[in-house]
């Protein structure tokens, strides 16, 4: 297994980093494979006896296992108050990047330093279950992003006022578009009050006012020398919400700095069609 | 990593989060209780209902046996229950949960965990209902009865530790649970539930290979059936060896459960 800390640094492991106490996010040469083995069928256990079976009357090896790395040596560094957007292809492991900094996914190889507590909002659905009323969601979520009961019910006012919901509260999530989904998914995750905040493209689906409301609250969560790491696919919310932008190209940094630049240069490689 | 640092870590990670455990235990309890128009009085309904049917069938129809095996049977049963349904629901309960492992970083072993302690409400109620059909079939409650939360912890541990080896087999083997109903069949009637473990010794010793009775006696689910048999049926303290015997077993697969689930803890969102 490679040594991988989720945990906080503990106080020996800090002083080795120097400038350690502004990192927020430390990644180093990380490495994350799926195996497609688990991805080409549904896996029983009949299969696997009956493969293994095969396998021995033929007097092979195991079939040979394909794997996918997704993430092939991601260094990244994260201070706090930062917030950084994320652009490139589909598949280039954007979303799986952000997994690895929440500690949904552990790291096959490398290094991943996390300091302070993570809210994730990765999909329109928030991991809300569709049957249960919004109200119900939020405090599912709310506990699941490290709140106790008693904390969501301050909060849950400003977390109705922020997405906008009002009476749809009470309605099932099924009832939801996802605009309203993302709303309620974010203001959640923006109310946990987590030292980093991981979003996956949520944002876009929003409209315009609350698109707006997520640049003030980027602005207000940089202020609070909080961290922000989302992921985008319209290159001008890079301008709009990031103090940094990172382009992200087969599972490696392609490029690493301003977000005006990074945009610029995204844009002009994805034109010529590279 | 240390193997026991990923043991003792599922344990701490569960423990600083136990808001989210104490969450899914009471959505678990919700959807099993909250839908019936009586609520949780069926956790006292349900044994009541089915010892009924017991009753029936092994008081009336088959053998009149001592009193005393009607609590034996109530006991076996409710025991098996408490095992058969964490296990049953422990299998899914990762794939289930797909969507919200892969949304958020919450400490997966608090899902098995959850189903179990939600399963143990169910197990508790059932050892509640105990009390008064011992009266009823005239067993008199001795002051070991207080013993039964104790044993009610051993048998807990040792379903906590099969229902994580369970959820970890589950992750990758969608077809887990249609194997698990044929074992858990044969761990049934291969315990003295049905019977009382007098019949097993009597045969064994009559078949001219007394060792046959140790074999039987090998199934942990025998041992600790026998601490609850003693304190409840017999009224005195178990004996040394069999409280050494039963707590052996649910430690042990309690630290086995937690040995295969920190394996497995950190990729399984990957695998869903």
């Amino acid at each position: 297994m490679p040594s991988t800390s989720e945990q906080p640094a503990a106080g020996a492991a800090t002083a080795a980093v120097t400038g350690a106490d502004q990192a927020a996010i430390a990644l180093e040469q990380v490495w994350l494979r799926f195996s497609l083995r688990y991805y080409r069928k549904r896996l029983t256990l009949r299969g696997t006896v009956l493969e293994g079976l095969s396998a021995a009357l033929r007097r092979q090896g195991r079939q040979q296992v394909q794997d996918f790395w997704a993430l092939r040596g991601v260094d990244l560094s994260v201070k706090k108050g930062e917030v950084v957007g994320i652009v490139g292809p589909n598949g280039a492991g954007k979303s799986t990047l952000l997994r690895v900094i929440a500690g949904i996914y552990g790291a096959d190889r490398g290094k991943v330093q996390v300091r302070g507590s993570v809210a994730t909002l990765l999909s329109f659905g928030a991991g809300f279950d569709p049957r249960l009323p919004g109200r119900e969601n939020v405090y599912k979520n709310g506990v699941l992003l490290g709140l106790s009961r008693a904390q969501v019910d301050g909060r849950i006012e400003a977390i109705v006022e922020m997405s906008g919901l009002g009476d749809f509260m009470d309605a099932p999530v099924n009832t939801y578009s996802s605009g309203m989904r993302a709303r309620l998914g974010f203001s959640v995750a923006v109310y946990a009050n987590p030292d980093i905040l991981l979003i996956d493209e949520v944002v876009a689906a929003g409209d315009e006012r609350f698109r707006n409301r997520v640049g003030t609250i980027f602005d207000q969560f940089s202020h609070q020398r909080k961290t922000v790491v989302f992921v985008t696919h319209q290159v001008a919310q890079l301008s709009q919400y990031c103090t940094r932008g990172i382009w992200l190209e087969e599972g490696r940094v392609h490029m690493d700095g301003a977000p005006g630049e990074v945009g610029a240069a995204y844009v002009e490689a994805s034109r010529a069609g590279r | 990593m240390a193997a026991d640092g990923g043991m003792t870590k599922i344990l701490r990670d569960i423990w600083l989060k136990r808001a989210i455990l104490w969450h899914f235990v009471s959505a678990e309890l919700t959807s099993s209780y909250r839908t019936k128009s009586l609520g949780f009085l069926w956790a006292l309904l349900d044994p009541l209902l089915f010892m009924g049917v017991y009753y029936l069938v092994f008081g009336r129809l088959i053998a009149q046996r001592e009193p005393s095996f009607m609590l034996h049977l109530f006991v076996g049963v409710i025991s098996f229950r408490f095992l058969n349904t964490a296990m049953g629901q422990s299998a899914g309960i990762l794939r289930g949960q797909a969507g919200l492992i892969r949304e958020i970083a919450f400490p997966r072993a608090s899902l098995p965990v959850a189903v179990v302690l939600a399963r143990l409400f169910d197990f508790a109620a059932g050892c509640l209902v105990a009390v008064p059909l011992a009266l009823a079939f005239g067993v008199s409650v001795t002051r070991y009865w207080l013993l039964i939360p104790a044993l009610m912890v051993v048998h807990t541990l040792f379903v906590i530790g099969i229902s994580l080896v369970v959820a970890y087999v589950g992750v990758f083997f969608a077809d887990i649970a249609n194997i698990l109903n044929v074992v858990q069949r044969l761990w049934f009637y291969m315990s003295p539930v049905l019977y009382p473990l007098s019949l097993i010794r009597e045969k064994a010793v009559g078949s001219g290979h007394p060792a046959l009775y140790d074999v039987y006696r090998a199934n942990p689910m025998v041992g600790i059936l026998g601490t609850f048999e003693a304190t409840m049926m017999r009224g005195h303290l178990p004996g040394r060896d069999a409280v050494l015997y039963a707590v052996g077993w649910g430690l042990a697969m309690f630290l086995v459960g937690l040995w295969a689930f920190s394996r497995v803890e950190k990729h399984v969102a990957k695998y869903l």
